[in-house]
């Protein structure tokens, strides 16, 4: 409602020169000017759009849901620090440590945890040449099984390995060869998934568990897998 | 600036785009996350805690205690978190899918919460904390274990009452100054055993794929 | 002194009937608007005292643990909560609701209509901070910072809101034809965004409630939005009223004030994450509203620009009036306020300051040195304009001034302080290994109480100016002023 003049109760008017004296002496309500902006405010304008562009830039992490570590894609920054960075998914644990539980779940009842197997029924994996040579021949025994009689450090044992790469992954296989390759002093290199793949690719044809002699058979590779690690698992620790 | 309807609809839609920006769209990533299940060990992490320990968060809540306390790992280079044994590893969003409320905490007038009731290891600096009664005497007297301390004692959350009989397992054992009275006892009352069964209940060590373990291995 | 400026051509009146009209104008104006404007007041006065006390409660439990810690209802963690709840829905948007209505209401030239509807609006406001307050301090409060106050209380304050605020659309809508004038687009950008910020995150919060850290991410860009929009934008309108209103000057430029004014609301929206930085949020967020606090440099040095350039030729004028001088130091805190708050968002400076006492004076920064002063100084116009008697006196005017300058300038250079010491010694380990942890943390609180002290100090200082303006107000109230004279009440004999 804007006041008319009509409106005003005018014995208000010689009230408002007594009175509102305060309202007399303001100055009019403000207006605005129309000068130009600085030179320098573009310019300093150009420099903070560009600042941010590039921090945006740097620490975005691919404005990725799973990246919680802004240093990750840094440019220049070490993302092999260790400091915790994930860039991709990366296994919770180690090969071996995968190894173990699946060893637990799986071959502990035959080989024993102690990995000394029971005399005459189940052979030992502690110092075994089966256990610790040819990553390939390996493979082939937990992929695929054995059967028929075998010579496991001088003994004989004549019973039936099941195969493990109906119900175990490449990943599980891999692991728990490389928990047995480095547990009970045993010092054997690890074996990764994909060597388990390659070795389920080329025996795929073969639908019978393997005998001692087909394995014999198996040229041996040349010098064991290198103990070094790729990104991501960690060389497991010695007991 | 003369047009109303294009002042608003400028304000709005300025403000609806910060509000998809910040808040839709890390809901969508963000908002709905599950568990992490591991099938073969049937691990799930993590899992919602119930009764006494739900109780205890309201207390938690109720007794303003993310004032002085967080309940967040940060990473390595953002600071010692880690060093400090508050954990094993940074904390993502995934370890607080169930927290309702959120207890993030804002100030560290007193140390960081996440773990405490996360197992420690014999040699861990921190091995007295996951112990419930050291959690009650730090309720009822910080003073008693940290001189300068400077959080306020909770003595309401206790009770001092005559023994009758036998008495109470769960009497505090004070002593000097705050000794009370022979034949009396001073036991903790149903919001400090909910409050301590909560902070116990504290874990957010658990391996996860987008956090890995970065505790330092060497002691 | 004269009562007419010549130097705005579209204000040239030479009619002393259209001057007269002019005046009649104004007081119709303000006696439209005294009822709700000094009720609004009366209440933010009121909050402020009770915010002090409980400030100051909170700052002595820091050092003297024990003090009133037998009664629950006073436990530090909840005394802290109700002062920063009161401190900003109590005083703050109090002062800040009643002072927009006013300006708006001068600025668009349109009387309140029904000034009986603002009045319940602010009553019901109350109940809602009174709810609220009690909710805390008995136990049902929330956790995240500023939204503390129960779900059902902030509800209460929603629609209380709305019944003040929708008023100050009316006016704007029914302005008078001509340019806008910048602290209008300020102001109803205020008005607007302050429900759809209330709306927005508190549905998310209290009725259909996201989970997990969403909760905290909501609760960030929430609280930062509050100080960062709704105090900011309406602190800024006020300044800018009363710079050129008292100087007499037009602002610097009116289309750099507009460019600043859009660039402040597309941004300001996007703030407020760098709140989490470092916890479980995704490191994309937090780079985000870092981004966007540099940009926001510009329509901060675009705003000191314009109020540095218009009183380029009146800082003589700092002397004596007031109203200036708590707005002009308002305006500076603003731009401290935000490099404070830009320099502490890197993430290598935020290492070593989060969680601490720096984070605390960030927010009194904003809230206290730069709003809280700008409100003070609209308080000294207006509400002798309203009661139609002068302040008593220049002096009560100036203890004041210097109880609050000293009271919030010392009180934050000591947090920042503290926040400083706190943080340094929290980001290294100093002690040995295999030594008590517990000892090494200890170095962080030894370092920030001395620092502290100072900042208790500094507010028995502010309580005593604030009591002093508290006590000279009520005078006012109580038609014990200064009639009104040809000179307002000025700090000193004006040359």
């Amino acid at each position: 409602m804007q006041p008319e003049a009509e409106d005003i109760d005018y014995r208000e008017t010689a009230a408002v020169t007594e009175v509102h004296r305060a309202v007399q002496r303001e100055h009019p309500e403000p207006g605005a000017g129309e000068l130009e902006a600085p030179a320098w405010l573009i310019v300093l304008t150009m420099v903070l759009i560009g600042c941010a562009a590039f921090y945006l830039g740097a620490f975005s992490g691919g404005f990725s849901g799973n990246v919680f570590n802004e240093r990750v894609g840094f440019i220049g920054a070490d993302q092999a620090a260790g400091t915790g960075a994930a860039s991709a998914p990366a296994a919770p644990e180690t090969l071996a440590q995968l190894g173990k539980k699946v060893f637990a779940q799986n071959c502990v009842t035959c080989h024993q945890a102690t990995g000394l197997g029971v005399p005459g029924s189940f052979p030992p994996l502690v110092q075994s040449d089966w256990v610790l040579g040819s990553p390939k021949r390996v493979s082939m025994i937990v992929l695929k099984g054995l059967q028929g009689p075998v010579h496991v450090k001088g003994q004989v044992f004549n019973g039936a390995m099941p195969a493990w790469g109906v119900n175990l992954t490449d990943k599980k296989i891999a692991a728990v060869l490389s928990y047995v390759r480095s547990e009970w002093g045993n010092k054997a290199g690890e074996i990764t998934p994909d060597q388990v793949a390659a070795v389920r690719k080329a025996v795929a044809a073969h639908a019978e568990p393997w005998t001692e002699a087909d394995l014999l058979a198996v040229p041996v590779e040349a010098a064991a897998s290198p103990a070094a690690a790729t990104s991501g698992t960690a060389v497991p620790a010695k007991k | 600036m003369k047009s109303t309807p294009l002042l608003f609809a400028g304000l709005f839609a300025s403000f609806a785009v910060a509000w998809c920006a910040v808040i839709a769209i890390p809901q969508m990533q963000i908002g709905n996350l599950q568990p992490q299940v591991d099938e073969e060990n049937a691990d799930v992490y993590p899992v919602d805690i119930s009764g006494l320990s739900e109780q205890g968060r309201q207390v938690y809540v109720a007794q303003g205690c993310g004032a002085c306390h967080t309940q967040l790992i940060r990473d390595a280079h953002m600071g010692p978190d880690i060093q400090r044994e508050w954990g094993a590893r940074r904390t993502v969003a995934r370890d607080y899918i169930y927290d309702t409320p959120v207890t993030l905490g804002s100030m560290r007038n007193g140390p960081d919460l996440s773990n405490v009731g996360a197992a420690k290891s014999e040699d861990s600096t921190r091995r007295y904390i996951n112990d419930p009664r050291w959690l009650y005497l730090e309720l009822y007297s910080p003073r008693s274990h940290e001189a300068d301390s400077i959080m306020p004692p909770y003595r309401y959350l206790f009770k001092k009452r005559k023994i009758s009989g036998e008495p109470s397992p769960e009497a505090l054992p004070l002593t000097g100054a705050n000794a009370v009275r022979s034949g009396y006892e001073v036991v903790p009352t149903a919001k400090a055993r909910a409050l301590v069964a909560f902070l116990l209940s504290l874990d957010k060590s658990h391996p996860l794929k987008e956090a890995r373990a970065t505790a330092p291995a060497a002691k | 002194m004269s009562a007419i400026s010549t130097e705005l051509p579209q204000n040239v009146l030479e009619n002393a009937e259209a001057v007269r009209l002019e005046h009649i104008e104004r007081v119709t104006i303000d006696r439209s608007a005294r009822a709700p404007v000094l009720f609004f007041y009366a209440s933010a006065v009121f909050w402020l005292l009770v915010q002090n006390a409980l400030g100051l409660i909170a700052s002595i439990k820091i050092q003297w643990p024990e003090f009133l810690s037998a009664c629950p209802v006073l436990t530090y963690g909840r005394v802290v909560a109700a002062h920063g709840n009161i401190a900003v829905y109590g005083w703050a948007s109090m002062a800040g609701l009643g002072t927009a209505l006013w300006i708006l209401a001068r600025l668009c030239r349109v009387a309140l209509p029904r000034p009986a509807l603002p009045i319940i609006g602010g009553a019901v406001w109350n109940l809602g901070v009174v709810a609220g307050t009690l909710g805390i301090l008995f136990g049902n409060g929330r956790v995240l910072p500023f939204l503390e106050f129960p779900k059902s209380a902030m509800l209460v304050l929603f629609l209380g809101y709305c019944l003040i605020a929708v008023w100050g659309i009316v006016i704007f809508l029914q302005r008078r034809p001509g340019e806008v004038f910048i602290s209008t687009l300020y102001l109803v950008a205020a008005l607007l965004w302050f429900p759809w910020l209330l709306a927005g995150s508190n549905t998310l919060l209290g009725w259909h409630g996201v989970h997990g850290v969403m909760q905290a991410v909501v609760g960030a860009w929430y609280a930062q939005n509050l100080l960062g929009v709704w105090l900011t934008a309406l602190g800024l309108g006020t300044i800018y009223y009363f710079i050129p209103k008292v100087s007499g000057k037009p602002v610097y430029s009116a289309s750099l004030a507009g460019l600043g004014f859009w660039a402040f609301i597309i941004l300001s929206g996007w703030t407020g994450m760098q709140r989490l930085s470092g916890g479980p949020v995704p490191a994309w967020l937090v780079t985000v509203s870092i981004s966007a606090t540099i940009m926001l440099l510009i329509p901060v040095v675009i705003v000191m620009v314009n109020y540095l350039l218009t009183l380029r030729e009146s800082f003589s004028l700092l002397n004596h009036s007031p109203t200036l001088r708590f707005a002009f130091f308002g305006a500076l805190s603003y731009f401290v306020a935000n490099v404070v708050f830009l320099i502490g968002s890197f993430r290598s400076v935020g290492a070593v300051t989060q969680f601490t006492w720096f984070g605390v004076a960030e927010d009194q920064l904003f809230i206290n040195a730069f709003f809280s002063m700008a409100m003070f100084g609209a308080m000294y116009y207006i509400i002798p304009r309203l009661v139609v008697a002068e302040w008593l006196s220049g002096n009560l005017i100036r203890i004041h001034y210097w109880g609050a300058a000293y009271g919030f300038g010392m009180s934050i250079v000591m947090l920042l302080a503290a926040g400083v010491a706190q943080g340094s010694a929290q980001s290294v380990i100093r002690i040995g290994e295999g030594a008590n942890p517990q000892a090494d943390f200890m170095l962080s609180v030894s370092a920030m109480l001395p620092l502290l002290i100072g900042r208790v100090m500094a507010q028995v200082l502010l309580c005593i100016g604030n009591l002093v303006f508290a006590i000279h107000f009520a005078l006012l109230l109580l038609r014990l002023g200064r009639p009104s004279a040809d000179e307002p009440t000025l700090f000193g004999a004006k040359s």
